[in-house]
């Protein structure tokens, strides 16, 4: 029994009650759960924990029918057990069995409806009978009995409330002290000798103090456990809380995880989706598009371009892009270009490029191309040039009789006409006036319409993208100086100050030089023209990867609305019918589309009565605007001291000899008469032929040369005097009115004069060539740095020497060839070595030049 | 150059106005002992230079039957003169005209309109006449 009772404390606290109350509550909230979540709720294990509700009503179930046995076994077997010892008061044995029997089931039948006090109460009646009824029929085993006492709180502690469990306890010490009493009468005739009467009280107060001690600590015990068990029940009830809130918690999590997923396929289905919306924009659209990486390979091609170029789709990935389209050589290094290509099957693409430059550190993350399909647009453009070619034709013939009659008439008038009439009267000489200012106007109008016409040639051709765009180096700060040379003269005539505010160090840049002067003489022009009082400036400063240049006049200035109209085309700003309209109306559209063709753009800032600035921008090579200018480091003393160690001299006895080259009679004349006022010896030549031959046999100090000369012109006397091994050492001197540095560098030339011809110029530039009456010596720069290269041509060329440079090493060789220079000065790079010096020394022409290599 | 005395001028262009604009701006060099000549197509022009082979020309460009550049070609490789300025003017005046024009042979190229005053001062330095002295 002791065994029993340990097992139904161990078996927890649950009631059916509770039991019941928790699994309706269980469904519930399962049932809560299966609405807001579709995640699967896990399922509860199988088998079934120790303390489980279940397992607790199987162990009352258990503990009862062990008593039903127990007690009704027991009273049976009193009840035989005393009619065969044939005692008369034998019944109450039968009738605690019969009771045992009844209270037992019934118990059990409250326990399963959920009276559970009820059920104890019933369960506890079994004992209180016992305890009653076995001191009734045998008083000396009222000792055995007494053990039952505990019993009924015991078995009550886990299953009854504390109510019920006092009420246990008071109705077992009732059953007790009852028990008691009955067995009194059997230890009457034990003790002898005493009073019966003092046996009986003291026997009585003895059990009854120890009954009531006994119960006391058995009551004060229970209600220890009754708490630890009530505690118990908390902690479980707890426990299971916090089961079902983890339970809840993990289906919670579940369906969080579960909408985070479907929220994440969401996500890639859309950016899937919007990668493939991308793609389908890219190859649907109607340019071309190649993306270029910094090292210029192609990294993107849309559809459209793939088509443009007649490649298989993917073709294109990963090729340089100069390999795919050579015209595309060099587009990432400025931020925007414009190039043409040529696309499959003979038609004509327009490719603009873009650098792709983060804002924060400058450096190119790549190029993004755009190719647009230009065929019929340039056809259009090409009829539209055409016509307008041809209407200018037209108009050009008959404007030409017009000016040129008028201009004939004027003077034959000046000269014969009008000396003729002697003594007019009042009348003719009025007339006479008359007739002379209106031939001028006709004159000046006949000239603006030739100036319009060029004009509207001009800007059509730059439309139809049908001028040939030059790409030169151009020093912003020579450019400037070189058309202020060309504009003074407007200025000076109308006293008017020409400020020039350069900021120093601004890198030169690629463009059209002629394109750009036009630009600012442009500008200037009308600067001049419409400034009265005051001054005009011109400012260059670096604003981010760009150059911006700035002309500032004290003009009228120009009202805000006006602005947009300067750039359209014969929009005349202000009253074109109180003011006299200037100019073609087509200067600064042509300004605006020979700057927008080098990738800048136009600003205009003016206050009425204040004046106006009018800028633009030109881009800078993005290597140039990434890396501050380091200002180039070279021992020039050490350069030239090494340079003259390494040359013997070759002196030349008397003055220097100069063949001056030139058609035109009265240029040899004035050359002449300027060089030989400096005492140089000088020859002339009147064409390309007779140059050559004269400077073979006299082999000159020096030969001035004219560019433009029947049958051979300059260039290609250069070069044949550069080719020639007996006059290759000749210093050569362009003096002509055209102008292209590049081919005379090209050829071999080692000065540049342009018409007219400043004689202090002149002069300056012989002497630098002949210097210290010595034959000049020769020297090649090959240096990569634009910046080290001036350096070094400008210390050398202060030092007499005829200096000549080339960018690149690679093409020195080359150079060296085709001048021969007494010496070479490269910069070689330490960690590549180059071929050069062996390809000087295998070459017979150049085996003797002395080569300076520096690092 | 030309060691000849009598110079001459040809003046070619199929425009009889601009022919006589030509004559007239050029005329006060009759004087100085020049001779005027004027055609009014290339071949004329390149008959012209043939027989009487002038110093100077001042040739048309865009003509009927044979343009300017053909006679220039011609006067250069054909007829071999190599001392015959020639002098195109044209009324298109664009780079590549002049360059063609350059590679063809001529020694000047002018646009019309051209200012007459600037066409005789060429004249007197090609060949050789000041007018001023």
């Amino acid at each position: 029994m002791v065994t029993r009772l340990t097992d139904a404390l161990a078996a927890r606290s649950y009631t059916d009650d509770e039991l019941d109350g928790r699994t309706s509550k269980h469904t519930q909230g399962r049932k809560g759960w299966d609405m807001g979540a579709p995640a699967p709720f896990p399922e509860p294990p199988a088998s079934v924990p120790v303390g489980h509700p279940v397992e607790a009503a199987r162990r009352f179930r258990r503990f009862v029918l062990l008593d039903l046995f127990a007690a009704v076994g027991g009273f049976l077997v009193l009840y035989v057990a005393l009619l065969l010892l044939g005692t008369q008061l034998a019944w109450p044995a039968l009738v605690g069995a019969v009771l045992c029997a009844v209270l037992l089931p019934w118990s059990l039948r409250l326990h399963r409806s959920g009276r559970v006090d009820a059920a104890v109460l019933a369960v506890c009646a079994t004992f209180w009978l016992q305890l009653v009824v076995a001191p009734l029929l045998v008083p000396s085993l009222f000792g055995a009995f007494a053990v039952l006492t505990v019993f009924p709180v015991l078995f009550a502690i886990p299953y009854a409330q504390r109510r019920t469990l006092f009420l246990v306890a008071v109705v077992t010490a009732a059953a007790a002290v009852t028990g008691v009493l009955l067995a009194m009468r059997a230890i009457v005739p034990v003790v002898s000798g005493l009073p019966t009467v003092l046996v009986q009280i003291v026997f009585f107060s003895v059990s009854v103090v120890f009954l009531a001690l006994g119960l006391t600590v058995l009551y004060a015990h229970a209600g220890r456990l009754t708490e630890a068990v009530e505690g118990l029940r908390e902690a479980n009830a707890e426990l299971h809380e916090s089961e079902l809130s983890l339970e809840r918690k993990v289906v919670e999590r579940t369906a969080q995880l579960e909408q985070a997923r479907q929220e994440t396929a969401v996500a890639r289905d859309e950016a899937v989706g919007l990668s493939h919306q991308l793609a389908a924009i890219l190859d649907n659209l109607g340019e071309g598009l190649i993306v270029l990486d910094p090292a210029g390979r192609v990294v993107r091609v849309n559809r459209r371009l793939e088509e443009m170029l007649a490649r298989p789709s993917g073709g294109l990935l990963h090729q340089p892009a100069v390999l795919v389209l050579p015209e595309l050589e060099g587009i990432g290094s400025t931020r925007a270009a414009t190039r043409e290509i040529p696309l499959a099957d003979g038609r004509l693409g327009r490719a603009v490029a873009s650098g792709i430059v983060d804002p924060s550190d400058h450096v190119s993350r790549g190029t993004v191309v755009l190719v647009r399909d230009i065929t019929v647009e340039r056809e259009v453009d090409r009829m539209k040039t055409d016509f307008i070619s041809t209407v200018s034709h037209e108009l050009r013939t008959p404007l030409t009789s017009i000016l040129g009659f008028t201009k004939i008439i004027a003077k034959r008038l000046d000269e014969r006409v009008f000396p003729a009439v002697s003594d007019p009267d009042p009348a003719t000489a009025r007339a006479m006036t008359q007739v002379r200012g209106n031939l001028d106007i006709i004159s000046d109008e006949g000239e603006r319409l030739t100036g319009l016409i060029n004009d509207l040639l001009d800007l059509a051709k730059m439309e139809a993208g049908r001028v040939e765009w030059r790409d030169e180096d151009v020093d912003v700060d020579a450019l400037l100086r070189q058309v202020i040379a060309i504009v003074e003269p407007l200025f000076q005539e109308k006293h008017l100050p020409l400020r020039l505010e350069l900021e120093p160090g601004v890198p030169g840049l690629r463009g059209d030089r002629h394109r750009l002067e036009q630009v600012l003489i442009n500008l200037l022009s009308n600067a001049c023209k419409f400034t009265e009082a005051g001054a005009v400036t011109v400012t260059t400063r670096r604003r981010a990867g760009d150059v911006v240049v700035s002309v500032t006049d004290t003009g009228p200035g120009i009202a805000e609305g006006d602005r947009e109209d300067l750039f359209v085309r014969f929009k005349q700003v202000g009253d074109t019918l109180t003011g006299k309209p200037q100019g073609t109306g087509l200067g600064l559209p042509i300004c605006k589309e020979i700057v927008e063709h080098h990738g800048g753009h136009f600003e205009v800032d003016s206050e009425v009565g204040r004046g106006t600035t009018f800028s633009f921008t030109l881009p800078l090579p993005i290597t140039a605007a990434t890396e501050p200018a380091a200002p180039p480091v070279v021992d020039a003393r050490a350069l030239l001291r090494d340079l003259r160690d390494s040359l013997a001299a070759q002196h030349r006895s008397g003055p220097p000899l100069i063949l001056v080259v030139d058609d035109h009679e009265p240029v040899r004349q004035l050359l002449r008469q300027e060089l030989e006022s400096h005492g140089y010896a000088v020859h002339e030549a009147a064409d390309g032929h007779e140059a050559i031959r004269q400077a073979r046999t006299l082999t000159p100090d020096l030969v001035t040369l004219d560019v433009m000369m029947p049958d051979v012109n300059g260039f290609d006397v250069a070069a044949q005097l550069r080719q020639d091994p007996a006059t290759m050492g000749i210093p050569i001197m362009i003096v002509s009115v055209v102008h292209d540095e590049g081919r005379a560098e090209a050829v071999g030339v080692d000065s540049y004069l342009t018409k007219p011809i400043d004689s202090a110029d002149l002069v300056a530039h012989v002497e630098a060539l002949l210097t210290e009456g010595s034959a000049r010596r020769q020297v090649l720069v090959a240096d990569p740095d634009p910046r080290m290269r001036e350096t070094l041509r400008d210390t050398l060329a202060r030092q007499g020497w005829a200096v000549r440079t080339v960018s690149d090493l690679s093409v020195a060789a080359e150079a060296a060839r085709t001048s021969v220079p007494d010496v070479l000065i490269a910069r070689t790079d330490p960690a590549e070595p180059s071929r050069l010096v062996d390809d000087l020394r295998a070459d017979p022409v150049t085996h003797g030049v002395v080569v300076v290599l520096f690092e | 150059m030309s060691g000849s005395t009598a110079r001459k001028i040809l003046i070619v262009d199929d425009e009889a106005h601009i022919r006589a604009l030509l004559e007239q701006t050029l005329e006060e060099l009759e004087d100085e002992g020049v001779e005027l000549l004027s055609a009014a197509d290339g071949e004329a022009a390149l008959a012209l230079v043939a027989a009487e082979r002038p110093d100077l020309v001042f040739l048309d460009v865009m003509m009927p039957k044979m343009n300017g550049y053909e006679v220039c070609r011609a006067v250069r490789s054909d007829l071999g003169l190599s001392d015959v300025t020639v002098v195109l003017l044209t009324a298109k005046g664009q780079d590549a005209d002049r360059e063609r024009g350059l590679a063809v042979g001529a020694d000047e190229f002018r646009t019309k309109p051209f200012d007459p005053d600037e066409l005789l001062a060429l004249a007197r330095a090609r060949l050789g006449v000041d007018g001023d002295r």
